[in-house]
């Protein structure tokens, strides 16, 4: 036998018994191994009811976040040997409710990120489907919102920011982010129709910017730096409107 | 049973799901349609595709160089009729995807921009860095959020396809969440549910491309064509399988053998490392078998080099090359050369369909990768196949809402009976828990070693025949297979039970295929039979199963402007 | 029946799903919540010397006799003590949205730390200006 390593994995199935509990695994250590190797590791082979999400192994899909260690990770692209020898807990992600094992429900941010309308909005609604021609954006234009653009949908930002944990009804960073990108699309007309929800009581305001969604966010999206811009935006709105007394 | 009725149902949310779940929903908003996916639709595996996406866009540029660069691409196995309609849409389509948000790379004057490709005789592969799955996926899902009439079940796994007498009335239904099988009835059903790449170890697919769309279809009485051309992607990541994209060489990058040549120019001196990928991948395992290749402790491998193309071209262009050979290799390409071998990447085949998606059985309906109209023939070039499932996704959505206010909808006590049916034999087969002794992840574990050693890139009679037989045994396996628990919510052992069981179902075809196949042809090379054989077979094969077991045909392939002529580059 | 858009699968009563409760210590549990709780309460003391400055305002309108008896207060070691742990907050929540700041303007073609930087240069100089003043007077 060569060595191991211990994974302490949160288990919680509500057909069974509904508690929430930690079960110890001790498996082969491979200093090549994903945490993702490691769980796919444990239910071949030692327990077929362990249950958690993954697909596309390669940190694109956004299905494979858990807390590693206390902290959102994607598991495809988090190794052992970050920990190894000591020991791993693994454990849903925070903030969201859990279905089962690492499995968390993760309806209220889609119905989230459909609220804030993350597609292109144009005033003649004819233009959204001409395919005539394409619109013209050169890559400065681009620049301003393809950062991001590069959101996974993965979530780990939700379960960093301690304001989603406190106050679901907060819209989150990947949402705004996501609004903010097509707000700063030069292609896009829409961004008085994501006011209403960008800047409402559960939007950009509630952000208290502890920042956290930037540092674990595996994709360098900076849904931090979004929701900032987006209160900037959301300012200087208000204040033109109170001078103009235009809504 | 509970059953939910709807008018069209789209099984799989990844591109050409979600292209055709819009089309339909803009075009006739009245329609009640569904999309139904066994993961939420962004994590479907359109999203891992890298390169590009191609189309005639530039004044250099015509219909009838990207046709006929398809058809000598496919080895002249494609259907050139679909070939010409799919250049033709394909030109609407990448606008289409670009007014819809797609952040496509941009000339200087802001026009779309585009990049070499293999096997094409143009600059015509528009791309969003190397990220164009994911930019194409979650611009088509962003947009698909905006219709309202539009329906989703996320997470529900469909386990067989309800077909009363010929004429699709719905599918059988799991919520993975709830643990509980319901009728989602419908009038048409498409299934865009992608490729088989799961069933190979060494594979750039993600864990959920199980064939799933193409054996539901086979059992419900369809043909599934062309199965046994599968594409072996030149440049897997060591270890892993994960694609590293053709984009790198279209930007420029080199492959090296281990007296540091470029070998390519022994095998397509023309094309050079931008040969179709068959070949390119043919080559490197040559290099290999002559000793030419490095050899480490994950195996057998060449390198691709881009060194030369500097820290702000990889930066600009390939960012995620550099990311997965950091995260994945512990590499960074920017001073070191890429380690890669060819991983399995593409299924040719699918569910036959014409060129609007139909299939023989009323009301079902096929797209994307999961299909085949067949316009890639025996071998796909890299970059038509994000463009397909635009092109074919919206035709298919197109067809569909068209037969749907004609026909009429199966009755709710017929479907449960059909149900009923099927309930029996999932029941039987994958929810006895404790009764059997087989491992799932034994069982996968040998068809995919089997897979990838006897129906790999080269093949040879002796060792499909194993092939068949050794799959032959593992479906007796199946039958004892060991399901520990009979918990309802999110049992992932048993949609594991039978996604395994659509893998071995087609698996078994593809190697009884590629047996039959006594050719070289694209994908399918036979090192018993090295040449093509246009006499014998110049057709598609359509599968159907029988309870004999499967049944192969052959199905003519149209030809219209471009003869069969030797594939050189 | 099914919401439009909606996963239906979100029908949440479905299935008893698990709730973990927040402890009200949560902020002790990183560096980063504690880092930012520290800045929440810094304005506290950002307030407090708003509120000290107001005070020996109105001392000052009210004639020299209540300004000196204020200041007489104002320099007695409890409150020195006091202002010390009100400028290490103030500077606290100065550095801190400083390095914000770099995140709100810094996009593209400005750099965040350019914005950062930038900041603290005028800082510098004010302060020069500031102290150049004092001394002057």
């Amino acid at each position: 036998m060569g060595e191991e390593i211990t994974l302490n994995i949160t288990r919680y199935n509500p057909d069974k018994d509904g508690k929430y509990t930690t079960q110890r695994y001790s498996i082969p250590y491979k200093n090549d191994w994903s945490i993702l190797d490691a769980l796919n590791y444990v239910k071949a082979e030692l327990d077929g009811s362990l249950t958690y999400r993954w697909s596309c192994r390669m940190a694109v899909c956004g299905s494979c976040g858990m807390m590693v260690n206390g902290t959102p990770r994607l598991t495809c692209s988090t190794y052992l040997n970050e920990f190894y020898p000591k020991e791993i807990t693994i454990e849903p992600l925070a903030n969201f409710p859990v279905i089962r094992d690492l499995v968390v429900d993760i309806n209220d941010f889609m119905a989230k990120l459909k609220s804030a309308k993350p597609w292109i909005i144009r005033k003649n609604k004819r233009d959204e489907d001409d395919t005539s021609k394409e619109y013209l954006q050169t890559t400065g234009q681009m620049d301003k919102y393809y950062q991001q653009t590069l959101c996974i949908n993965c979530t780990l930002c939700y379960a960093a920011c301690p304001v989603y944990g406190l106050h679901p009804d907060f819209l989150g960073p990947a949402v705004i982010a996501l609004g903010h990108r097509y707000n700063k699309d030069s292609r896009d007309e829409g961004k008085a129709d994501r006011r209403e929800v960008l800047a409402s009581e559960h939007g950009v305001w509630k952000c208290t910017v502890v920042g956290d969604c930037t540092e674990v966010c595996p994709k360098h999206v900076d849904p931090s730096a979004a929701i900032q811009r987006t209160k900037v935006d959301s300012a200087i709105n208000w204040f033109f409107s109170f001078l103009t007394g235009r809504k | 049973m509970d059953v939910i009725n709807h008018d069209i149902l789209i099984v799989g949310g990844g591109g050409a799901g979600l292209r055709a779940a819009i089309e339909i929903s803009k075009s006739n908003p009245s329609l009640k349609t569904a999309v139904v996916s066994k993961v939420y639709p962004m994590r479907s595996h359109t999203v891992a595709a890298e390169g590009g996406s191609a189309a005639v866009l530039k004044e250099d540029d015509n219909h009838d160089l990207h046709a006929y660069d398809t058809v000598k691409g496919s080895d002249f196995l494609a259907d050139q009729d679909a070939v010409e309609v799919f250049v033709r849409d394909a030109t609407r389509e990448v606008v289409q995807i670009e007014r819809w948000g797609c952040p496509w790379n941009r000339e200087e004057d802001g026009r779309i921009a585009t990049r070499w490709f293999g096997g094409m005789s143009r600059k015509r592969t528009l791309h969003a860095a190397d990220k164009t799955g994911f930019h194409l996926l979650h611009a088509l899902f962003q947009t698909s959020l905006k219709y309202d009439t539009l329906m989703r079940y996320d997470e529900w796994f469909v386990a067989a396809l309800l077909v009363d007498e010929g004429k699709l009335g719905g599918v059988l239904a799991l919520d993975t969440r709830r643990g509980v099988f319901s009728i989602l009835a419908a009038k048409a059903v498409i299934l865009c549910t992608g490729g088989v790449g799961r069933m190979y170890a060494f594979t750039s697919n993600a864990g959920i491309k199980t064939g799933d769309g193409a054996a539901l279809a086979y059992r419900a009485g369809a043909p599934i064509k062309d199965m046994e051309f599968i594409q072996f992607h030149p440049s897997g990541l060591l270890r892993t399988g994960i694609l590293i994209t053709e984009a790198s060489r279209g930007e420029g990058g080199y492959l090296y053998n281990k007296d540091g040549k470029r070998f390519m120019e022994n095998y397509a001196p023309s094309k050079m490392e931008l040969a179709p990928r068959d070949i390119v991948s043919r080559s490197i395992i040559e290099e290999v078998l002559a000793g030419r290749g490095f050899e480490g402790p994950y195996g057998s491998y060449v390198q691709l080099d881009l060194r030369h193309l500097g820290e702000a071209k990889i930066m600009e262009k390939l960012p995620m090359v550099r990311e997965l050979c950091l995260d994945f290799a512990g590499m960074d390409p920017v001073y070191e050369p890429i380690p890669i071998r060819p991983t399995m990447h593409y299924t040719m085949g699918g569910v036959h369909t014409d060129k609007d998606g139909k299939t023989p059985i009323a009301g079902l309906y096929a797209a994307g990768e999961g299909g085949c109209v067949s316009i890639h023939g025996a071998n796909r070039l890299g970059s038509n196949s994000l463009t397909e499932l635009l092109v074919f996704g919206a035709r298919a959505g197109r067809s569909a809402a068209e037969y749907v206010p004609i026909s009429k909808p199966c009755s709710s006590e017929r479907l449960q009976s059909l149900a009923k049916r099927e309930m029996d034999i999932i029941q039987k087969r994958y929810m006895q828990p404790g009764n059997g002794k087989e491992k799932a992840g034994a069982i996968l574990a040998d068809l995919r070693k089997t897979m990838d050693e006897k129906v790999g890139i080269y093949r040879t009679d002796d060792g499909l025949k194993d092939a068949v037989q050794i799959i032959q045994r593992l479906k007796e396996r199946f039958t004892g297979i060991r399901i520990t628990q009979q918990s309802k919510v999110f049992n992932t052992e048993l949609t594991g039970a039978m996604e395994l069981d659509n893998m071995l179902e087609i698996a078994h075809v593809i190697a009884m295929n590629a047996r039959i196949r006594k050719e070289s042809r694209g994908g399918h090379a036979r090192k018993d039979f090295p040449k093509r054989d246009d006499e014998q077979f110049l057709h598609h094969s359509l599968v159907f199963k029988t309870p004999e077991g499967p049944k192969r045909e052959t199905f003519p392939v149209t030809i219209t402007k471009w003869k069969p002529e030797e594939r050189k580059y | 029946m099914a919401h439009s858009m909606n996963s239906i699968s979100g029908k949440t009563e479905a299935t008893k799903t698990y709730r973990r409760d927040i402890p009200n210590t949560w902020w002790l549990k990183k560096g980063s919540y504690f880092l930012f709780i520290l800045r929440e309460i810094s304005s506290v003391f950002v307030a407090l010397y708003a509120i000290f400055l107001l005070i020996q305002l109105c001392a000052l309108s009210g004639g020299q006799e209540r300004y000196e008896s204020t200041a007489a207060v104002f320099k007695s070691g409890w409150m020195i003590i006091l202002h010390v742990v009100i400028w290490v907050f103030v500077m606290y929540n100065m550095v801190t949205w400083f390095r914000i700041s770099g995140r709100i303007f810094g996009a593209k073609p400005l750099s965040p730390v350019l914005v950062t930087i930038s900041n603290y240069i005028i800082w510098l100089i004010v302060s020069i200006g500031i102290i150049f003043l004092l001394l002057k007077g």
